[in-house]
């Protein structure tokens, strides 16, 4: 081990930085099956991984960067757009903290990563509006207040600072049980901990020069509650990372200007010249420019005169097609943002994504129950509605932060605005309470509202054994979670979903929608449906495709 | 000398009250399997909406002419009277502009063309209205006109229909195209302002958007006169007429079935509710 290292410079973070990334992948099953709920989807460890290769891609392309300081804004910036989930989220803020933590340092001396895991930490409590202990959170502050203690103690080194900082998350990893019970009650640490764990821990791997192959860091054993036969492998479909907006007409072409003093106004003036719906994010050193055009060279040839392109991207719309969104309407092409509201929403199943279509969703982004969307892939869905105003449809409680990171960041000349939806019900309540008619903030109030008046039971299969709100839950039970809380359990879906209904309101006014998983059998539903109806008299009981994966039924009360 | 309020037929307003309160109606057309039939006198609205449903083309709607204005006011202005003339609004027919090039043909004041702004239900109140201060011993041109586009100006009521596909074939739907959509099974509420159809709600089912429309109403207050409306299904129209009941006077309180000029663009099923402060 390499040890008297008073300083890291840029080419060291990078290093410890592919370090993070690789130990976070070996941990990502790990941490994916240390969610609470045996639910197949919000995946902990995937999310993160993610967002931290986003932050790791953005490092890569600014090569030419070679101070510490530039290289952790690179990650941060990065992180930042491609923050997946509420764990990504929080990752993103914390490098976010890092970065700002050694701001203007050409090196990291032990004095900057004291700093840095301070800062790391207050930024990611502040991504949370009501922190609890026993989270990723707890586990960062670990790091840093160990680091601190040390630091304090006199230690110069920041390799043994690293190191000190890595043992004491790995000690407030250890604890999160004892803080959080449900954590306790399932029996494992907390998943996004584990995360942070790794990162610290893969990072430090790197810096002392350890950079073959990941070992195994003996992290799953951690409080010794995590049983690592539990691990599952969670495969990326790579059509959702792909997953971008479908044009009309002309190319849809987009690429990222590196240069200097870049301005937004001067850009958006020359392109509007040659192009339409111009959208330009970014300035400084970096721009995204996204346009819709029937001459593409001619924008680049623009571009390429403020500095180096990146990540050109053409796209011919008129031979697009979205093959998700069995809508078919016809969507006229805004020519440039226009005043006025649209709404977006994540969905996943083609049903549920043409029913949000159908509703009047101006774009979805595809996701939620599998892959959660990134924040960039929200707000490029946004820009691709060309109102002025967007309201976000999360419909997942795991990408409402992203969406909220994403409303955060805001685009050139577009508001984003969220809605709450913690699920695809609430998404498609929330969705007939929107009328374009009326101002933002009415709608933002009538939507809230419609949220409210709906009941959510969600009936989806355990992955493995657990234990869950005190009960016993074995693998390939059928689960009812009723607004997050585990209500019942049975051996088929139906009857999980009968017995859920009753730990809900329902009376003679209710309407009880069923939304149909990928592979539910409709006839099933037909009966179930019938039988519901003569179970709640006067209750109308609706059933639609919804398409989902790994919930055979979606169901809302209102 | 009297003053003589003249309208045209898609108001609904019933015939025996339009004979009592000597209103003069035009009627306006609709053109099935590429045959005109002039509303209320070719054809009743049983017949009409058996038509709609089971017509392979959608009707159409057609504007009385300028000559089917003149006919009925001719008579009137030759008696010596002053004609007032009511009409659906301008932006959704072009019947407002038939009567006033109707009326251009006769001296000058001696036709005066109002546009309600509304349809319906709520262009019947004011035609009504309208009416009752003609037939007031001292009525005067100036005062009958000046209330009457007073009115115009106040109206107030929603409709609630079945589905937006008869809106929108039929080129009336505006920005209510924002509801539409056909795969949850929703009951847009609609209302018309100055002219143009606008989104309200859209309530899962029909009971919601009963309990919507008369929420909506409530909130407006208490009116002089109230009049609910249907196409096909009269249930739904007299359930808000008497849970509304008390906002207006019971003999002020009116219900007609929409004939064929209005029914061509919101289609089986719909209701509408109007008042007048």
């Amino acid at each position: 081990m390499k040890t008297n290292v008073t300083a890291l410079n840029g080419s060291d973070l990078r290093q410890a930085m592919l370090g993070a990334e690789a130990y976070m992948e070996l941990y990502r099953d790990a941490a994916n099956a240390l969610n609470v709920f045996p639910v197949p989807d919000g995946d902990t460890g995937t999310n993160m991984l993610l967002t931290l290769r986003a932050g790791i891609d953005q490092m890569n392309k600014d090569a030419d960067q070679d101070t510490a300081s530039a290289v952790a804004e690179s990650i941060a910036v990065g992180a930042f757009w491609g923050a997946r989930g509420n764990s990504g989220v929080i990752l993103s803020q914390l490098l976010r903290g890092f970065a700002d933590g050694v701001a203007g340092s050409v090196v990291i001396e032990s004095g900057d990563a004291v700093a840095a895991f301070r800062s790391a930490t207050d930024s990611a409590y502040r991504a949370v509006s009501q922190p609890r202990e026993g989270t990723m959170l707890s586990v960062i502050r670990g790091a840093s207040d160990a680091a601190m203690l040390a630091s304090d103690a006199g230690e110069q080194d920041v390799i043994v600072l690293w190191q000190v900082a890595y043992e004491g998350a790995i000690e407030a990893l250890a604890r999160t049980p004892e803080q959080l019970p449900v954590l306790k009650e399932a029996g494992v640490v907390d998943s996004g901990g584990l995360g942070v764990v790794a990162v610290i821990g893969g990072a430090l791997q790197h810096m002392t020069g350890q950079t073959g192959a990941p070992v195994d860091l003996g992290l799953r054993s951690i409080g010794g509650l995590i049983d690592p036969a539990q691990t599952a492998s969670v495969s990326i479909d790579s059509d959702f990372l792909e997953a971008h907006e479908a044009e009309e007409f002309g190319y849809c072409t987009q690429f990222v200007i590196h240069g200097r003093d870049l301005s937004v106004d001067t850009l958006r003036s020359g392109l509007d010249a040659i192009a339409e719906s111009t959208v330009i994010i970014g300035g400084g050193t970096a721009v995204r420019v996204h346009v819709h055009t029937e001459d593409p060279g001619a924008a680049l040839t623009f571009g390429i005169g403020y500095g180096d392109l990146d990540e050109v991207k053409i796209d011919n719309m008129s031979l697009q097609n979205r093959d998700w969104a069995s809508g078919h309407r016809e969507r006229a092409r805004p020519e440039a943002i226009r005043p006025g509201i649209s709404v977006i929403a994540v969905a996943s199943g083609p049903g549920l994504a043409a029913l949000f279509q159908d509703a009047g969703c101006a774009a979805i982004v595809p996701g939620g129950q599998t892959l959660n969307p990134s924040a960039s892939e929200i707000i490029d869905a946004a820009l691709s509605a060309g109102t002025t105003d967007v309201i976000v449809l999360p419909n997942n409680s795991n990408v409402i932060m992203t969406a909220a990171q994403a409303a955060d960041a805001g685009a050139d000349g577009v508001t984003l605005h969220v809605v709450n939806t913690g699920s695809m019900p609430q998404g498609t309540a929330a969705m007939l309470g929107f009328n374009p008619e009326v101002s933002v903030a009415e709608n933002l109030s009538s939507m809230a509202a419609a949220v409210r008046a709906v009941e959510t039971l969600e009936i989806t299969r355990a992955v493995r054994d657990s234990i869950v709100d005190g009960q016993d839950v074995i693998e390939g039970q059928f689960m009812a979670i009723l607004e997050g809380r585990l209500v019942c359990l049975a051996d088929v879906a139906e009857a999980a979903l009968r017995e859920g209904l009753t730990h809900c309101v329902v009376n003679e006014n209710s309407i009880i929608t069923l939304y149909l998983g990928d592979g539910t059998d409709s006839e099933q539903a037909a009966a179930l449906r019938e039988d519901l109806e003569s179970v709640y008299p006067g209750a109308e009981v609706d059933v639609y495709e919804g398409g989902q994966p790994h919930y055979p039924y979606l169901v809302s009360v209102e | 000398m009297a003053v003589r309020i003249v309208t045209d037929s898609t108001c609904d307003i019933d015939l025996t009250l339009a004979e009592e309160l000597s209103i003069a109606i035009v009627p306006a057309y609709v053109m099935i399997d590429d045959v005109a039939h002039r509303q209320g006198i070719d054809i009743n609205p049983t017949q009409f909406y058996t038509r709609l449903q089971s017509s392979a083309r959608l009707p159409s709607t057609s504007q009385p002419t300028p000559a089917d204005f003149t006919e009925r006011i001719e008579p009137l202005v030759d008696a010596g009277d002053d004609v007032v003339c009511i009409t659906i609004a301008r932006q959704l027919s072009g019947t407002y502009n038939s009567a006033l090039q109707a009326a251009q043909q006769f001296s000058e004041g001696a036709v005066t063309v109002i546009d309600t702004g509304t349809a319906s239900v709520g262009h019947m109140l004011q035609v009504i209205a309208a009416a009752e201060d003609a037939a007031a011993p001292d009525a005067v041109p100036d005062s009958v006109v000046a209330a009457a586009r007073t009115r115009a100006s106040r109206g107030f009521g929603y409709t609630m229909v079945d589905t937006l596909e008869y809106l929108q074939k039929g080129g009336r739907i505006g920005k209510a195209q924002a509801f539409m959509g056909s795969l949850l099974k929703v009951k847009p509420i609609l209302k018309v302002a100055e002219g143009e159809v606008l989104p309200v709600d859209r309530p899962r089912n029909l009971r919601r958007a009963l309990q919507r429309v008369e929420d909506l109403m409530r909130e407006h207050g208490p009116a002089s006169k109230l009049a609910v409306a249907y196409t096909t299904d009269p249930a739904p129209a007299e359930e808000i007429r008497s849970r509304l009941s008390d906002l207006a006077p019971a003999d002020q309180t009116y219900t007609v079935q929409i004939g064929s000029a209005i029914g061509t663009h919101v289609g089986p099923g719909a209701i509408a509710v109007a008042t007048l402060a």
